[in-house]
Formats: C-alpha cells, sequence, structure tokens
C-alpha cells in the first residue's frame, strides 16, 4: 500500500510538474506570437506607407518636369513659332499657295504644343477642374478620327483636393493612353458618378482586352494605377478578358478629401 | 477462456520491455537525437556546435556508466556522474555565452561558478552518493532558460518563434532541467530510503528522469529540424 501510495504521488507529482512547464512554454510562445504578428503587421504597414511617399515624391517630381516643359512650351517655343509665322507671312513669293500650306502647317504645329502645354499644365487643370479637364482630353482623341468618345457626367467631383485632382487627371491620361497605344479599341467612354458615399470614375472601351491571370506580377502600369488609386484614398478596380474590352472603375469616398 | 494465458504473458513481456526502455531511456534519448543529427546533416557552426557537443557528452557518459555497471557489478560509479556533470556544464556554459547577453546572467555565472566549483572538488575527494551538484547546475539552466525567455520578449521580434532552433533546444533544457532540479534535490533523500530497502521510490523516480530527459529530446530534434 506505502509502495502505490508513493508511486502515485511521484506520479502526479511529476505530471502536475511538467503540466506546468508545458503551460509556461504555451503561454511563452503565444505572448510572443501575439508580438511577432503585431510586428509583422507594422512592417507590412510601414513598406505600403513607404511606397505611398516614395510614389507620391515620384509624381510630385513628375509634376514639376511638366510643368517646367508646360511653361517652356508655352512661353518660349510658342512664341517662337508665332514669330516664324509671322516671318514667313511677309516673305516675298511668287508661290503663294507654298507660303499658305506652310503657314497652315505651322499654325498647326502651334495649336498642337499649345494643347500640350494645357494638357500638361497642372495650375491649369486644377483652375478649370477635372470634368473640363477630361473633357479637353476627350475632345483632342475624337480629333484623331479613330476613337468615338463618349462623356457621361452625373457628378461634379467638387471634393476632391487640387492635388488629388492631378492625380486622378494623370491617371486618366494614363489610361487614355494605354487604349491608344495597345487597345485596338474603336470607342471610349469615361462615366462620373456617385452614391452617398463615393465619387465613382468608369473607364471603359470595347478593345481587345487581356487576361487578368496573365497579368498577375507583370502589369507594372496596372500596379502603378492601383496604388495612385491608393494614394488618393480611393480602390481602383481592372476588369478585362480577352475581345471583350477592359473597364476600369475608380472609387474615391467623400470623406477622404484633403489627404495628399 | 484459453487466450487468457497467453494475454497474460504478453502483458509481463510487453511490461518487462517496457521496463527495460525506461530504464535505457537515459542513452537512447540523445543517441536518437545524434543519430537524426546525422541524418540530418546540419553545419555545426555558432552556438549548435556546443549543444550538439553536449549531447554527445550526456550520451557518452551514460553508455559508460552503463557498461561499468555491467562489468564491475555494484562498484561505486559516482565519478562518472561527477564528470558528467561537469561535462555538460561548462558546455552548456559556452553554449549559453553565444545566445545570453544579458548583465542579469553573467552576475548569474559568478554566483553560480564558486559553489559548483567547491562541491565540484568535495565530491571528487569523498565519492559520495550527492546530486547536489546536479542540483545547482539544474537551477541555474532553468535561470538561464529564463533569462533567454525574458531577452526573447524584450529584444524585437524579427522570427516566427516556432521556426527558431534555438528555441526549441532553449525549451528542452528548460523541461529536462526544471523537473530534474526537483529530482536531483530529492535524490539524496530517496537514496537513503533505497538503502533502507524501499526501491519503488528511487527506481520509479529514475524512470520519470529518463521519461523527462526523452521528451526534452523531442524538443531537440524539433529544433535541429529547424533552421538558424
Amino acid at each position: 500500500m506505502q509502495g502505490i501510495s508513493s508511486d502515485f504521488i511521484i506520479v502526479l507529482g511529476g505530471t502536475i510538474l511538467l503540466l506546468c512547464i508545458f503551460g509556461f512554454i504555451f503561454f511563452f510562445v503565444i505572448v510572443y506570437n501575439k508580438r511577432y504578428r503585431k510586428h509583422e503587421a507594422e512592417k507590412v504597414e510601414m513598406l505600403k506607407q513607404f511606397e505611398l511617399e516614395k510614389l507620391q515624391s515620384q509624381l510630385e517630381i513628375q509634376e514639376q518636369t511638366l510643368k517646367n516643359i508646360s511653361g517652356e512650351i508655352h512661353d518660349n517655343i510658342g512664341q517662337i513659332l508665332s514669330l516664324v509665322g509671322l516671318q514667313i507671312s511677309t516673305i516675298p513669293t511668287d508661290k503663294p499657295e507654298k507660303r499658305e500650306q506652310t503657314s497652315e502647317l505651322l499654325d498647326r504645329a502651334i495649336e498642337d504644343l499649345r494643347n500640350l502645354s494645357k494638357r500638361l499644365d497642372t495650375d491649369r487643370i486644377t483652375s478649370i477642374g477635372i470634368i473640363e479637364a477630361i473633357t479637353h482630353e476627350m475632345k483632342l482623341i475624337e480629333r484623331t478620327g479613330k476613337f468615338v468618345t463618349e462623356l457621361s457626367v452625373e457628378a461634379d467631383f467638387e471634393m476632391l483636393s487640387p492635388d488629388k485632382t492631378i492625380i486622378l487627371y494623370r491617371i486618366i491620361q494614363e489610361i487614355l493612353n494605354n487604349i491608344i497605344k495597345h487597345s485596338k479599341a474603336t470607342k471610349i467612354s469615361i462615366q462620373l458618378r456617385d452614391n452617398d458615399s463615393e465619387d465613382i470614375l468608369v473607364i471603359e472601351d470595347n478593345g481587345i482586352g487581356f487576361d487578368m491571370k496573365s497579368m498577375e506580377g507583370k502589369g507594372l502600369g496596372l500596379n502603378n494605377i492601383v496604388n495612385r488609386a491608393k494614394l488618393i484614398g480611393g480602390i481602383a478596380t481592372i476588369n478585362s478578358s480577352i475581345n471583350n474590352g477592359t473597364s476600369i472603375t475608380f472609387k474615391i469616398p467623400k470623406k477622404i478629401t484633403n489627404h495628399v | 477462456m484459453k487466450w487468457l494465458p497467453y494475454l497474460i504473458t504478453f502483458k509481463h513481456i510487453f511490461i518487462l520491455k517496457l521496463n527495460d526502455i525506461l530504464n535505457n531511456l537515459d542513452i537512447l534519448s540523445p543517441l536518437i537525437v545524434l543519430l537524426f543529427l546525422l541524418f540530418i546533416k546540419s553545419e555545426l557552426k555558432g552556438g549548435f556546435r556546443w549543444f550538439v557537443y553536449y549531447i554527445i557528452s550526456i550520451f557518452l557518459f551514460a553508455t559508460a556508466t552503463e557498461i561499468f555497471d555491467i562489468i564491475y557489478h555494484h562498484k561505486n560509479n559516482l565519478l562518472f556522474y561527477h564528470f558528467n556533470c561537469i561535462s555538460y556544464t561548462l558546455i552548456l556554459f559556452k553554449y549559453f555565452s553565444f545566445h545570453i547577453k544579458s548583465k542579469f546572467s553573467k552576475k548569474l555565472d559568478y554566483f553560480f561558478l564558486a559553489p559548483f566549483i567547491i562541491l565540484s572538488i568535495l565530491n571528487f575527494i569523498y565519492l559520495k552518493r550527492t546530486f547536489t551538484n546536479y542540483g545547482l547546475t539544474s537551477i541555474w539552466v532553468s535561470i538561464k532558460c529564463l533569462s533567454f525567455y525574458s531577452q526573447k520578449l524584450s529584444s524585437p521580434t524579427r522570427e516566427n518563434i516556432l521556426e527558431s532552433r534555438n528555441f526549441w533546444i532553449f525549451s528542452g533544457l528548460f523541461l529536462y532541467f526544471s523537473v530534474s532540479f526537483i529530482i536531483f534535490i530529492t535524490y539524496d533523500l530517496l537514496t537513503i530510503s533505497y538503502l533502507l530497502g524501499n526501491y519503488n521510490w528511487v527506481v520509479n523516480l529514475w524512470m520519470i528522469h529518463n521519461v523527462i530527459l526523452f521528451l526534452s529530446c523531442l524538443f531537440y530534434i524539433k529544433g535541429i529540424k529547424c533552421k538558424e
């Protein structure tokens, strides 16, 4: 009896002690892993923040460069070409039709340069507003004769700050350039609408589209669009399939306005 | 009921075999770890090298003691035990120096070393049946392991702890030495009981020690599988 009770005490004591040690190790793992998960989440958040700040810096530099180019075109090259036009009109010639043709070509070049200057000029875009800027862009595309454009405006996007307006406008420009270069589309449509909480912008084309799966991890341009949308507090959703065109939707919460 | 005698025989054989296994787990457990190390072919560098030396040390001394007992039955084998304690204490001392950097830990080493050296000398002079040195080492290792946990919690968390080799090794050491501490400090008392004829106490306690050693070796194997 004495032997059994001694064994029992040893086994019981050993088991309790073991459970305590295991409990301690288990508790340590839980506490440590909680801290580890928190640390990992902070790291991911910092990385995201860093990427956004990097993108923002790149955009600021780009905007400054575009502004300088725009100013140079308008104030320098544009003025010189206007003077050239005046000079041409005063040159005596026995072939006036040639002079007229040259003058027309020069006028077209001056107009194209002015349009380019307007498209690049940050201050002008913020002063006329996003809708007017998009309308101007669509008219330029329509003028090429290769595309039919459609602009539907049901919301004024007036809550957007100037910085956000510029970023959104540059995103739209990039998407339109991509459509012109790659989509083989004949029709481009832009819709601006809203609901109680969001401004919504949809850009669609009827082009050849692309396979979304094959673009995973490759489409730097697409990632750039998504990241820029994040920068203005919005979400970009891209939908496309082969031969069914492409649709890109931006949803920008109305509450986040002057963040950038 | 023809099968009943067979069942009883089988039960007796099973218990006998189980007892044999439990009695020899102090040799088998480190042997399994060493075989696993050979199988994994993990690179021996930094502190991990000293951990491997620790496993080799406990395996060699346990085997040597067993062989000595078989050859010289009932002869005093305490010399092996005392050497074993000094050997793995020095190896763990080196191992800890790689992984525990706190000032508290260094102060603890000074407090531990003085009584450890005195006890070791006394043990060799008198060759007494005492496990006080083991008890002292056990509490030192346990506190060192707690320092490791504390260091892990106070430093930036850069790794998943369940994939950390050192975590599993320290957990194995903590498990073995913290439980063994109780066994070692009560062992002297129980030895008297053994000499008075109460064999079960001592034998069962040593079996528990072996089971704990086996469990700690499972932790070591898990640690060896992880990358440093």
